[in-house]
């Protein structure tokens, strides 16, 4: 503080007077907050622990929450007693006069430029580490999981309005429901044959947009076995909020036999499908519409 | 005009507005060009992007562009306008006002003619609208540049016809280029900036023409 | 651009004293009915001539979709509105070398003259006002009818076509017209009173900035009768390519108001920038002028690229060129860009206005000076200039530059430190002061409460992993209602209370407003708080099903925000009652500001200021015991007439 003097009434002991209060308050409530926040609310948070990347965005929303909820209990606890007690008791006179205070404005720039900057380095590394933490990437991913070898690739394909799923590794067959095995790095390959959707399996912690003629792939690796449900997360017409089906992550073994069934049953269909490519032109989707009159172009 | 607390600040009103008229002009196109500048930039960006995103090799696939004669012309008269223009602003300011009417003349016969070629120029495409990206943004480009040239028309017109109808009112006072009456002042304030617009124009019009004729 | 580059100072002319020019005949007045027909004409021909151009074209024979003749019929007709309204006699007239001079301003005005071109800035703020509140109620209306379709996950009160029409149309309208619902009617009404100037520096762009947001609403709304679109605000391409031609009066009343937002920009920056009067310097001048001046930069260098946007998006519906779709050389992302350069700019047009208000009331209700002045300056600027490096932060998921990433994570999170400013500047503000209850304050005070939750959920928003949880969910729909309508909407409506007794001479009810504000604050933050625990569980945006067990919460949002919509009902009649009926007069000053906008008399002379007044001291010197007054009022005056 900038204020020296001792005397009662001072502006320096008006400081402490005030501020030692105001800081009991916020160290009692933040501690109280914090402790309930990590430790009842934690281990239930949404969306749950399914796979790697759904564990790392609890981790990041329990992370910045802590960090978060004294800032606001700060403005709360400052907020509420300084309306309180600096209230206009009726006698219509004016504040004290101060347009400002180096220490306490220097001090304020410092906190909100350190925790900014560490939430930010924090995020990279959220980032980072977990391969890209479940968002799309684009075509040509720069974090990927570091056993890449053993990665079960799911294309996710998206039009008006359902998704469908092509299995590169299975003979190219495409399904309509989508199973994964637990325990596997899962790349997802997601486009789009139209316009532009979202693929947001809540669960697996996995968010990409589907964009026409581009490859957006994502990772994650499931964790537990259970159902998920697969929702389209931009606005794609008038259908958007019925886009949703459901998945689950079951055993490797029933994985297998589902996959390996599945593979049998649509070999008639899938030699009728266009090539698996990464993205797939309209025309190659008859049905998928086409913009342009054929006779304009 | 800091305020003296002793005696009474003494103000004149109408030269205080004044000199706040001719800042008024001073932002203002400033601001124009600036608006100016984003706008194109938007054009540029969208350029380039697709230019380096090549979405199915559709950028440009014959190498085809617009004609590069009517856009060798256009970018060459916007320089020659600007210019002219502001070597007759400058004689103007020697007194001149005679000889700034004719840059003028000049000026406004070839920003409305390379308008004119600019539209021309959308009935002379050698591809159709959807043929390729470079289709799409000099389809963009070309009637934003028009009506940009036709407001800079509009601009060197009015402040001709405006030095045309004060020639006998500041005849005593040295004339549209000398004289040290507000309306003259305003006129040149406004000419100043209609020079500095028309010279950024001038170097926007090269900048455009480098990036749809030369490396496209 | 070059048109109507007018000076409020004619040619041997000023205010008062020059009196030579006759003011142009007022008995043959045009206005809003010459325009709405003119409007009309134009619509029509504009129509006919995309038909006669395009309408052979095979693709759009039989195929519902003419964009070209609706396309023209807007440009037609917003030609035919303003030559209706009498904006383009000045520019036409220029071209023979004719100056017509402003009309004069007057202390009274016919009511007339609300629905006309006028060029009194007083009076363009009127129009503002109950212009944009009008727009802002349209909107709330059609957030209602979104929420009464989501009490249901299964039953449909609307069919999903028309639900998305209503969620694009609210979106559209609260995003775009919003942006100006504190620039058009208390930048326009109180920069000049505040900077201590007895005009604006170009009051037909004034006046042309207000009579462009006309049009931008009925080809807005007008989507509504031509099928909708289904884009929502966003218009991502290539879904906004496929629509029908209710998309056309998306993009066409947005451009329309990017329009307006720059010539208003225009105008504010040149008054601020020359129109101080003398000791008005840069470091007296009020916040809330600084909060114009940066807002009003930030439009100018943002708004061009939407309109480039939205210009693009129109080529791509009309004449076929393919910017935003992929097979022909075009792609999708580039809208994604050019929106989003635009649309993060966007929301701190929104929000920063609201903050110079706030700011700029806090410290009179607290009776003190503002905590650190020269920071809450600094916060703005700060804001202004980082928002143009942010965009990207929309586009985490899109599969767009996944190495910038980290960059765009870090600028965003580092307009928190600009944003703190603000509350740093609140919170020193109200320390050791004598915090008056009024109605104005108690809006101040919930702003800084609602923007709470807005500005740490954007934290949150920011950090790419939890981004991945909440982007495009009822979350990020919660964040966003807080830090727009939280924080403007609850600042217009303080700003509303506190500068009624200038804008019209009455002042509101406390015990009304107090009942408003309760009533609005409470129900606006049961709707909201919900919504984040609601998106947090995995609830889309924009989508009519959803899940069963989500089904409690949604009710609850829904009959909270009846409550909302009839705390803003309350709010409308009361204010009609008292403005039109009751007119329960103020004195002088009701609130013992010391704001040079508080100087003048009520109502406020049709010059403002009698003298060109000379600025003393800085408006904030609530406590200083040695406070001289602001500025002397009736300095000598010397003019070269006089």
């Amino acid at each position: 503080m900038a204020i020296k003097s001792d005397e009662v009434g001072s502006p320096a002991a008006e400081a402490r007077k005030h501020g030692g209060r105001i800081f009991a308050l916020w160290f009692v409530a933040s501690v109280i907050v914090d402790l309930v926040v990590w430790f009842v609310w934690g281990p239930h948070m949404a969306p749950g622990f399914m796979t790697t990347t759904a564990a790392g965005q609890v981790f990041d929303f329990k992370v910045l929450t802590v960090l978060s909820a004294p800032v606001l209990l700060m403005v709360w606890i400052y907020g509420g007693y300084s309306l309180i007690m600096f209230r206009d008791k009726g006698t219509h006179e004016d504040g004290y006069y101060v347009k400002g205070n180096r220490k306490i404005q220097a001090t304020w720039y410092t906190l909100t430029g350190i925790l900014v900057i560490g939430l930010a380095a924090f995020g990279t590394y959220e980032l980072i580490a977990p391969a890209g933490a479940g968002v799309g990437e684009g075509p040509s991913p720069i974090w990927k999981p570091n056993n890449a070898g053993h990665t079960l690739i799911v294309q996710v394909i998206a039009q008006q309005w359902r998704f469908t799923y092509r299995w590169p590794q299975f003979g190219g067959m495409e399904t309509t429901s989508i199973n994964l095995p637990v325990n596997t790095e899962i790349q997802f390959d997601v486009t789009s044959l139209d316009v532009i959707h979202d693929f947001w399996a809540y669960q697996l912690g996995v968010k990409a947009d589907a964009n026409p003629e581009v490859n957006n792939v994502a990772y994650t690796k499931t964790l537990q076995t259970g159902r998920f449900v697969v929702r389209c997360d931009e606005l794609c017409g008038i259908w958007h909020g019925a886009m949703y089906n459901y998945g689950h992550v079951v055993s490797q073994s029933s994985f297998y036999s589902w996959a390996h069934s599945m593979e049998a049953q649509n070999a008639s269909l899938t030699k009728l499908l266009p090539k698996f490519s990464t993205s797939y032109l309209p025309k190659d989707n008859v049905v998928g519409g086409q913009y342009f009159n054929s006779s304009q172009a | 005009m800091a305020a003296n607390l002793d005696e009474k600040p003494v103000i004149d009103e109408e030269a205080y507005y004044h000199d706040a008229s001719l800042g008024g002009l001073w932002t203002a196109s400033r601001s124009a060009v600036a608006v100016t500048a984003t706008a194109y930039g938007g054009i540029a960006f969208a350029y380039f992007y697709l230019r380096s995103l090549n979405s199915n090799n559709a950028w440009d696939p014959g190498g085809v562009t617009a004609s590069a004669i009517l856009g060798t012309l256009i970018v060459v008269m916007a320089i020659v306008a600007a210019v002219s223009n502001s070597l007759g602003a400058r004689r103007l300011r020697k007194g001149g006002v005679v000889d700034w009417q004719v840059s003028a003349v000049f000026s406004l016969f070839l920003i409305l003619l390379s308008a004119g070629f600019q539209i021309w120029s959308l009935t002379r495409l050698p591809f159709t609208p959807s043929t390729s990206g470079y289709a799409g943004v000099y389809i963009a480009f070309a009637p934003v540049n028009a009506v940009v040239l036709v407001l800079i028309a509009y601009w060197i017109e009015t402040l001709l016809v405006k030095s045309i109808r004060a020639k006998r009112e500041f005849a005593q006072d040295g004339g549209l280029g000398l004289s040290s009456l507000p309306a003259a002042e305003s006129f040149r304030a406004n000419l100043e900036g209609l020079g500095f617009y028309m010279n950024f124009f001038a170097l926007l019009s090269i900048v455009f023409f480098v990036i749809y004729y030369v490396i496209a | 651009m070059a048109i109507d580059m007018s000076q409020s100072t004619g040619v041997g002319r000023s205010g008062d004293a020059g009196g030579a020019s006759a003011a142009p005949s007022s008995r043959y007045r045009l206005n809003f009915i010459t325009g709405t027909i003119a409007a009309a004409i134009g619509y029509l021909f504009g129509h006919w001539l995309g038909n006669a151009i395009a309408g052979h074209y095979p693709s759009i024979v039989n195929s519902g979709s003419n964009d070209p003749a609706m396309l023209l019929g807007f440009i037609f007709g917003t030609v035919g509105w303003f030559a209706g309204l009498g904006a383009l006699n000045y520019p036409i007239a220029k071209l023979w070398g004719r100056e017509v001079p402003l009309a004069e301003k007057k202390d009274k005005y016919p009511f007339m003259e609300y629905f006309s071109y006028s060029t009194d800035h007083k009076v363009v703020g009127k129009q503002y006002l109950v212009g944009m509140l009008f727009y802002f109620f349209i909107g709330g209306l059609l957030a209602l009818a979104i929420r009464t379709e989501l009490l249901s996950p299964t039953y449909h009160i609307w069919g999903p076509a028309t639900y998305i029409e209503v969620v694009g149309e609210h979106g559209t309208m609260m995003m775009m017209m919003m942006t100006s619902i504190v620039m058009g009617p208390f930048g326009n009404f109180l920069i000049p009173l505040m900077i201590g100037s007895k005009k604006m520096a170009f009051p037909r762009l004034e006046a042309a900035s207000f009579w462009f947001t006309i049009p931008a609403f009925f080809a807005l709304l007008s989507a509504l009768w031509e099928g909708g679109f289904q884009t929502g605000w966003t218009g991502y391409a290539p879904l906004s390519i496929q629509g029908g031609v209710g998309q056309d009066g998306y993009l066409y009343g947005f451009a329309m108001m990017g329009f307006s937002m720059i010539l208003a920009s225009i105008n504010m920056v040149a008054t601020i920038i020359n129109y101080r009067a003398p000791g008005m310097r840069w470091s007296r001048m009020p916040v809330f002028a600084w909060g114009m001046i940066t807002t009003a930069f930030t439009m100018l260098l943002s708004v061009p690229v939407l309109i480039d946007g939205l210009y693009v998006l129109g080529l791509d519906r009309a004449v076929q060129t393919s910017m935003l779709y992929g097979e022909h050389g075009g792609s999708p992302f580039l809208w994604e860009n050019l929106f989003w350069f635009f649309g993060h700019p966007e929301v701190y047009l929104l929000a920063l206005p609201g903050f110079a208000l706030t700011t700029e009331i806090l410290p009179v209700f607290c009776r003190k000076p503002i905590f650190a002045y020269k920071t809450s300056a600094a916060g703005m600027i700060g804001v202004a200039v980082l928002s143009f490096f942010v965009w990207q932060h929309h586009l985490f998921n899109s599969g767009i530059n996944p190495d910038m990433r980290p960059l765009f994570m870090l600028s965003t999170e580092l307009i928190s430190i600009p944003t703190g400013f603000l509350y740093l500047v609140g919170m020193g503000t109200i320390w050791r002061a004598r915090v008056r209850f009024t109605v104005p304050m108690l809006f101040m005070l919930a702003v800084f409460f609602n923007f709470l939750w807005g500005g740490i959920t954007g934290v949150y928003n920011s950090d790419v992993p939890v981004d991945a949880l909440i982007h495009g969910s009822f979350f990020v729909m919660a964040h966003f209602h807080f830090t727009i309508m939280g924080q403007l909407m609850f600042a217009v409506m303080g700003a509303v209370y506190y500068y009624t007794p200038l804008l019209f001479g009455i002042k509101l009810s406390e015990k009304l407003g107090k009942i408003h504000f309760w009533s609005m604050f409470i129900a606006f933050n049961s709707t909201f708080i919900p919504l984040f625990i609601v998106g947090f569980l995995g609830q889309p945006r924009r989508v009519f099903e959803y899940a069963t067990r989500l089904q409690g919460l949604n009710q609850w949002v829904t009959i909270s925000s009846y409550v909302l919509g009839l705390s803003l009902a309350f709010f409308v009649v009361t204010f009609v009652w008292q403005l039109v009926v009751s007119r329960p007069a103020s004195p002088k000053n009701p609130w013992e500001s010391r704001g040079m906008e508080w100087q003048v008399n009520i109502p406020i002379p049709a010059e403002n200021f009698e003298r060109i007044p000379v600025v003393l001291s800085g408006p904030y010197e609530y406590g200083n015991p040695n406070a001289g007054p602001i500025a002397d009022l009736d300095p000598v005056v010397v003019g070269s007439e006089s």
